[in-house]
């Protein structure tokens, strides 16, 4: 263990990426403590605000008197919207803070399941060989010769209200396939080996030496393809969000923040500028942080996708 | 249909688009017409489909290959930059360009690069394609801002592998035997080196192909450039089926064509390939 952190602290760019990666979920957890507003209320005397650092003063109505809010009786405060204020006077830095805890949730959970259905294809298929490993490799292949994505919209078309469960299974059930791959040739070269043989002498049954003794040692590049999948779900959360099949608004998603950004780009930049920027960031983070572990833990895992 | 509406008609409406039958059934019925080119019609415009489709398979094709062109040949130059000259700042430069690649947004890249060159600078136009007889440059230019923002990430993966590629070639015996005999940097490097750092670069352009179909939904989306993947998404939208299930089912088709004329290409440039 000491020497992965010691190699992981020298590694520059997979330092980068951790801190980035950390920095992003940690605001996620701390949403509600670090979101200035809330994501969803409209403050309709703060609409389409630059971003400044300056508190906006407290609005004053025709006759000179502080506006009052009709909901508390009481005059409207005057406010501070760091990153600006949308169309409807939501703020979008706590919009993007709350859209992370969405992002990272979507990436997270999908890979997950991907990783537990292709662990599961992987080793069934290298362990049993023969017309098991053909079946799923055929199976594996099918689903690979389509492009992933793709089949994620085929599946979200047919919600008839898409949201977060939705694009769990979506991403889930069509990003296993390279991790089946990987898993399968690793058990492949190592079932062979002279520690399976005294396992099955002492009498462990296949699925203990499955879990015991084999996946441990496929630790490596699961860890590996799982941080670079969270990557790639990350993005692909933003992307079905963008093109409305995702995350459905009111709920803040980078993704949907930036669908409703796009048509007012040339009044309200900042509106469209920063989710992208969180989203890029956060992408970059797990890319550079799931390079590093593959240059530390496993350079031979060279393949990506 | 909305939330009023008379049933009678309702189920004359299910039975002349055939929803009446079982899922099976309606499924056989697809395949049936599909093996004869016909893929229904649309329930929104009444159009067969394969004619509301056809220009935007046209369209789509035109944008991936040039995106395709642009990751090639600005790909490939960056990671034979970058390869020559290991661990200089060129190097890093195209490393760090390459991993931003990949990272960023397609759709967050085609909304800023709209956003300066279309509305601050007016250089390009924002979105959409050039109508019928518009100019070459017409033409051209309405292609620039969307093929760029297609070609982002091909790009980057290209400069990667040709950049690996490369420094795994440059190491070899014979490389070292065509400089010993007095040939210039240019002539090992695009003659005897380039050649055969090509075959795992041909692999990842042939794999990019799937990349790029997905990324032009989203790129024709942000450029409302009139192609297959918008008007799936559209149809998605509307829920229209059969648009939905006919720009997938061409989607998926081109796919399969595509890595076939890879698979192809890999034996003639790696004669130790054979299919048997």
């Amino acid at each position: 263990m000491r020497w992965f952190f010691e190699k992981l602290l020298r590694h520059r760019t997979a330092f980068a990426g951790m801190v980035i990666v950390t920095v992003f979920v940690l605001a996620a957890i701390a949403a509600p403590l670090l979101a200035p507003h809330s994501p969803i209320v409209q403050f309709k005397w703060f609409t389409r605000l630059a971003p400044s650092v300056i508190e906006h003063a407290a609005p004053i109505d025709e006759t000179g008197q502080p506006s009052m809010d009709p909901a508390s009786g009481q005059p409207v405060q005057p406010k501070r919207f760091i990153l600006g204020t949308d169309f409807h006077g939501r703020d979008i830095l706590s919009r993007i803070i709350y859209g992370a805890q969405v992002s990272l949730l979507v990436g997270v959970v999908a890979t997950l399941i991907a990783l537990f259905v292709g662990i599961i294809i992987g080793s069934l298929a290298g362990y049993f060989g023969g017309w098991v490993d053909n079946a799923l490799m055929r199976l594996t292949d099918t689903f690979f010769a389509f492009p992933s994505i793709l089949l994620a919209i085929v599946i979200l078309a047919t919600f008839r209200r898409p949201g977060i469960w939705a694009l769990f299974i979506a991403l889930g059930f069509t990003g296993w396939t390279g991790i089946a791959r990987v898993i399968r040739g690793q058990i492949l070269s190592l079932k062979e080996q002279e520690f399976v043989e005294a396992a099955r002498s002492i009498g462990a049954s296949n699925f203990r030496i499955i879990t015991r003794h084999l996946l441990p040692n496929c630790l490596a590049p699961i860890i590996v393809l799982g941080t670079l999948a969270v990557a790639e779900n990350v993005l692909s959360e933003a992307g079905l969000s963008f093109l409305g099949i995702g995350v459905q608004p009111p709920t803040p998603s980078w993704g949907n923040m930036l669908a409703e950004a796009r048509g007012n780009l040339v009044d309200m930049p900042w509106w469209g500028v920063f989710p992208g920027l969180a989203l890029a960031l956060t992408v970059l983070g797990f890319n550079l942080f799931g390079d590093g572990l593959r240059d530390i833990l496993d350079p031979r895992l060279r393949i990506r996708q | 249909m909305g939330q009023r509406y008379d049933p009678v008609i309702a189920e004359q409406l299910k039975s002349e688009l055939g929803l009446d039958k079982p899922l099976v059934v309606q499924y056989l019925v697809f395949l049936k017409d599909l093996v004869r080119g016909d893929l229904g019609f649309s329930y929104i415009k009444g159009q067969p489909v394969t004619q509301l489709l056809g220009d935007k398979f046209g369209n789509t094709l035109y944008l991936s290959f040039s995106a395709m062109i642009i990751a090639i040949i600005l790909g490939m130059l960056a990671g034979i930059a970058a390869a020559i000259r290991p661990q200089s700042y060129l190097d890093y430069l195209v490393m760090i360009v390459a991993v931003a690649g990949v990272s960023i947004p397609v759709f967050w890249l085609g909304l800023m690069l709209q956003l300066v060159f279309g509305s601050y600078l007016h250089w390009l136009p924002v979105s959409g394609m050039s109508e019928y007889g518009a100019t070459v440059w017409e033409n051209f230019k309405h292609l620039i801002l969307p093929a760029v923002t297609l070609a982002t990430v091909p790009m980057a993966i290209i400069a990667r592998i040709t950049r690996s590629s490369m420094l795994e070639v440059m190491g070899q015996d014979y490389i070292r035997t065509a400089r010993s005999k007095g040939l210039g940097t240019r002539a090992v490097i695009f003659r005897h080196a380039l050649k055969n750092a090509l075959i795992p670069i041909i692999t990842v352009i042939g794999n990019m192909f799937a990349l790029l179909l997905t990324g032009a939904v989203l790129t024709e989306t942000v450029f409302s450039w009139p192609g297959l993947g918008r008007a799936m998404v559209d149809a998605i939208a509307q829920r229209d089926f059969p648009i939905i299930l006919g720009s997938v089912t061409l989607f998926a088709v081109t796919f399969v064509m595509v890595n076939l004329i890879v698979d192809v290409i890999y034996a003639w440039v790696d004669p130790r390939i054979r299919y048997t």
